[in-house]
């Protein structure tokens, strides 16, 4: 929604805060990590799932994709649903909302992919064993002291964490080849 | 009205009237500002200054919905992931209407269209001639009260495009509202218009019947912008003109004008009036018609003629014209001047 915000909408500043959204894409995570830290400490937010959830619910990054990809959907389409009567909340989710599942596809998975595989941030939030995430587990596979490596284990348990990636990818990849065969203006 | 995008004029000081069963033509190049004004009625658009008025009501401010504008695109603006039926029942839905008269009136139109066995498919399936058709349906179902086209053939091969050209034709004939139409192409124009407002740079500069603009084009603009191949223009420098030729009003008294005559207006042979040589630069055989690019001096010059044997090859050619057939333009070409007897004639 944001993304559509961006692309269409016209309102004051919108170009300043879009560049200052793409800005923090620049940042690297352990820059932010400490002062993310210290927000989740005073909020009370540490070892609690939102906690872990929150911060990666929304990001510059899939901001930028789908605006990008809002931009490339023909002005002419909300146009006429303009003159067909749709109001703007109408346009965004009978018009482009259908439309925009091919990126909203591709959106999800980088964002699965992402959350899925993260270490650093769920190495630092929870603190009890329930919340960790599959990554931290498979460290445990290092053993105590870091001082034995149990391979065979630690492998065969990142093939089985790859699985649901998998999984998601065969879901969402139907949408990608829709999102080709969808188009119904000529240019 | 008046419309400004930044600081550039995009609609200057623009007036227009448009009656009911009238097919109504804004042609111009591009960035004439003949797009925004459609927009400008659709409600798209708001002017700067100025008001639309649709059916006595003053409609500035009202959004396009409820202004009951129906708009053709030039890209067709079908709603890809909906079916043909979805899309020119979309408008009907939103508005709360019953199903069976939502049904019924998509069947009609579609009748009339002869879509009908094209309302399962969705726009990706249809061919260029199929779309348009269906972008037809979808304003003709809103039963509105003004059509709006922006170039809705210019995407169309041009073979589809004569027969899209008589299916608008045809559509006209069953709706008593006005169509404005959009477009750069002046045989569209010539072909469809009722009347027709030639715009450049935001501003009108003529408006009128299209064959009315052909004979007495305002200025030189207007003279090259319909017909083809485009009115020859010669400053009258580069032409002897015989000393008994009555060359009207102000101009003349000045010294400096332009002449302007229509390709095929020229014609080969030494008996004539006006009689001069110009060097050949090519020939293009269009089957019966020869256009034949040639130059004045300095001036570039197109003859049109059908005696095919006596041009090609030929270097130079003598060519001959008479004086009824001119056009007299002033310098800048920014307006017409009329021989005395022409003007109580009409």
């Amino acid at each position: 929604m944001a993304g559509y915000a961006f692309a269409r909408l016209r309102f004051p500043g919108r170009n300043l805060l879009f560049y200052t959204i793409l800005s923090t894409l620049m940042l690297p995570f352990p820059v932010v990590m400490i002062a993310e830290y210290v927000l989740m400490v005073n909020i009370g937010w540490v070892n609690t799932y939102q906690g872990v959830i929150f911060p990666s619910l929304t990001s510059a990054l899939r901001v930028f994709l789908m605006r990008q990809y809002f931009t490339t959907i023909p002005e002419e389409l909300e146009e006429a649903a303009k003159i067909d009567g749709l109001s703007t909340f109408q346009i965004f989710y009978r018009i482009v909302i259908p439309l925009a599942k091919p990126a909203m596809a591709a959106t999800a998975i980088f964002s699965f992919i992402g959350v899925w595989n993260s270490f650093l941030w769920p190495l630092l939030v929870p603190q009890s064993l329930h919340m960790f995430t599959v990554p931290l587990a498979i460290n445990f596979f290092k053993g105590a002291k870091g001082t034995q490596i149990y391979w065979n284990q630690m492998t065969a348990a990142e093939v089985m964490a790859m699985v649901p990636t998998l999984i998601i990818y065969a879901i969402f990849e139907r949408y990608f080849t829709q999102g080709i065969a969808l188009t119904g203006i000529k240019r | 009205m008046v419309k400004y995008y930044r600081n550039i004029k995009a609609l200057d000081d623009v007036t227009l009237e448009i009656s009911d069963r009238e097919l109504f033509v804004l042609l111009g190049p591009s960035g004439c500002g003949k797009t925004t004004l459609l927009r400008i009625v659709s409600g798209l658009v708001e002017p700067d200054s100025g008001s639309v008025m649709i059916d006595g009501r003053e409609v500035n401010g009202v959004p396009p919905a409820e202004r009951n504008v129906a708009m053709v695109f030039q890209n067709y603006a079908l709603y890809p992931h909906m079916t043909v039926f979805e899309n020119i029942a979309l408008n009907m839905k939103i508005r709360g209407i019953r199903k069976e008269i939502i049904e019924e009136r998509v069947k009609r139109v579609a009748q009339t269209l002869q879509i009908v066995e094209l309302l399962d498919k969705r726009p990706g399936q249809l061919s260029g001639g199929q779309a348009q058709r269906v972008a037809l349906a979808r304003a003709m179902v809103r039963d509105p009260k003004v059509y709006l086209m922006d170039e809705p053939l210019s995407n169309l091969d041009a073979k589809l495009r004569v027969e899209a050209r008589a299916e608008i034709k045809r559509m006209k004939e069953m709706i008593d509202v006005p169509i404005i139409y959009v477009t750069h192409d002046q045989v569209e124009t010539m072909s469809l218009a009722d009347r027709v407002a030639i715009m450049n740079r935001g501003k009108v500069l003529q408006e009128g019947a299209p064959i009315e603009l052909y004979d007495r084009p305002a200025d030189v603009f207007v003279a090259t912008f319909l017909g083809n191949p485009p009115m020859n223009i010669i400053p009258a420098d580069h032409i002897k003109l015989p000393k008994n030729i009555e060359v009207p009003g102000p101009p003349a008294k000045q010294g400096t004008f332009s002449i302007g005559i229509r390709p095929s207006k020229i014609n080969l042979g030494w008996e004539g009036s006006v009689r001069t040589e110009i060097t050949v630069e090519f020939a293009e055989v269009l089957g019966d018609n020869v256009l034949i690019h040639g130059k004045l001096g300095s001036i570039p010059l197109v003859i049109s003629t059908s005696d095919r044997g006596k041009v090609i090859g030929e270097r130079t050619l003598q060519i001959i014209f008479e004086p009824e057939s001119i056009y007299w333009f002033d310098e800048q070409g920014k307006a017409r001047y009329e021989l005395a007897k022409d003007m109580s004639q009409r």
